[in-house]
């Protein structure tokens, strides 16, 4: 009994440590991405963040698209209250042409983002993650510790039908010092493009 | 008089003519209508969760290739004629492949059907039509993260998932040699 505890205990670590990403839980990565402005963005740069929304989404998703409004209204209700949306293009602009620098900027502009749009240049952040779609969410707390992973709401095609709201959800558990209800969800996204794939 | 005649002589003609394309209108409408008829097979039916789940994922007699696609997705599009060619050279009667479609509901006959009709799937094509994706992903395995492409091989209780595009002949029959084994 004991040796199978070990055991079991032994390949639930190796199989975490092997395994893409984090869950709820562990701590993410901080970052140093080019901002559509051109400027270094980093988690460290926000010193009154009471949390992140890190939003991995692109230009040319259809379900990216569905939550663009969604994600701009996440921004203007929680960054003044310490949760600001950070988002990130993680696909490789030479596999999709639509995810380019240059049409980042044109969606911001036509969008109005009030919030960082980075370029994953490299591609090695969000397999840190483990971001494996557009759109995925992770809400960190102050110290990077995820406490949420998975889509925005319970409708992607529907704004107006949604029944569940998770990622204010979360932050509202979170502000009132209860522990996250619903700590992941999935969703149907588009998967991330990169070269090898 | 000669007058009176070749007017009648046109009147007359004018009279075939019109009844030509009466019956030409006729004709044409049976065509049209048959037409309709036949692309109706090109219909692509829709379930929610719950009747794919009745249909499909209690099934218990073949083995389930479910290959989750949309139209609007390049990688799936790309992995298209890999699979077709897969499903042609095929000779085991036990597997049995099904074309998911993710499609928006509202979509069905202005692209996904069209779509279907001119390219050759070489198999059954469904939609699923369901939001609640949260609900349903995990359901059909809880490995799938939910991004598309996605291909679930299924014999009753057993579940293999490859969430990517494939690359070649050889990763789709080693992914479908998975559930002999």
């Amino acid at each position: 009994m004991k040796y199978f505890l070990f055991f079991s205990l032994l390949f639930c670590s190796i199989s975490n440590i092997l395994a893409d990403g984090v869950n709820p839980g562990d701590k993410a990565t901080d970052f140093k991405l080019k901002n559509i402005n051109g400027k270094m963005v980093s988690l460290s740069d926000y010193k009154d963040a009471k949390g992140f929304i890190v939003i991995f989404t692109c230009n040319h998703c259809p379900y990216a698209k569905m939550y663009e409004d969604r994600i701009v209204d996440l921004d203007k209700k929680y960054s003044s209250n310490g949760y600001p949306v950070i988002a990130i293009n993680p696909n490789d602009p030479d596999v999709v042409k639509e995810d380019g620098f240059k049409e980042m900027k044109k969606l911001s502009k036509k969008k109005k983002f009030k919030f960082p749009y980075l370029l994953d240049e490299g591609q090695k952040i969000f397999p840190q993650y483990g971001a494996t779609k557009t759109p995925h969410v992770y809400l960190l707390d102050n110290n990077l510790i995820v406490k949420y992973i998975g889509s925005i709401d319970d409708n992607a095609k529907d704004a107006t039908k949604v029944t569940k709201k998770y990622i204010e959800q979360a932050i509202s558990e979170l502000e009132s010092g209860k522990e996250v209800s619903i700590a992941t969800t999935k969703a149907i996204g588009c998967s991330i493009k990169t070269k090898t794939k | 008089m000669l007058f009176y005649k070749r007017t009648k002589v046109k009147a007359n003609l004018m009279l075939q003519c019109l009844k030509n394309a009466k019956k030409g209108i006729v004709l044409g409408l049976i065509l049209i209508c048959l037409q309709s008829i036949g692309g109706v097979k090109a219909q692509v039916p829709v379930y929610d969760f719950n009747q794919f789940n009745e249909k499909y994922l209690k099934a218990t007699d073949y083995v389930y290739f479910f290959n989750f696609w949309a139209t609007w997705c390049k990688p799936c599009i790309e992995e298209l004629p890999l699979l077709n060619e897969f499903i042609q050279k095929n000779t085991d009667p036990n597997l049995k492949f099904v074309f998911v479609s993710l499609d928006d509901r509202d979509k069905l006959n202005s692209k996904v059907n069209p779509f279907v009709k001119k390219n050759n799937f070489g198999a059954e094509v469904i939609m699923l039509d369901d939001p609640n994706s949260n609900n349903w992903i995990d359901k059909i395995t809880f490995e799938w993260t939910g991004s598309i492409p996605a291909t679930v091989l299924k014999y009753q209780t057993r579940k293999f998932l490859a969430e990517r595009k494939f690359s070649s002949m050889d990763d789709i029959k080693q992914f479908v040699d998975q559930v002999y084994r």
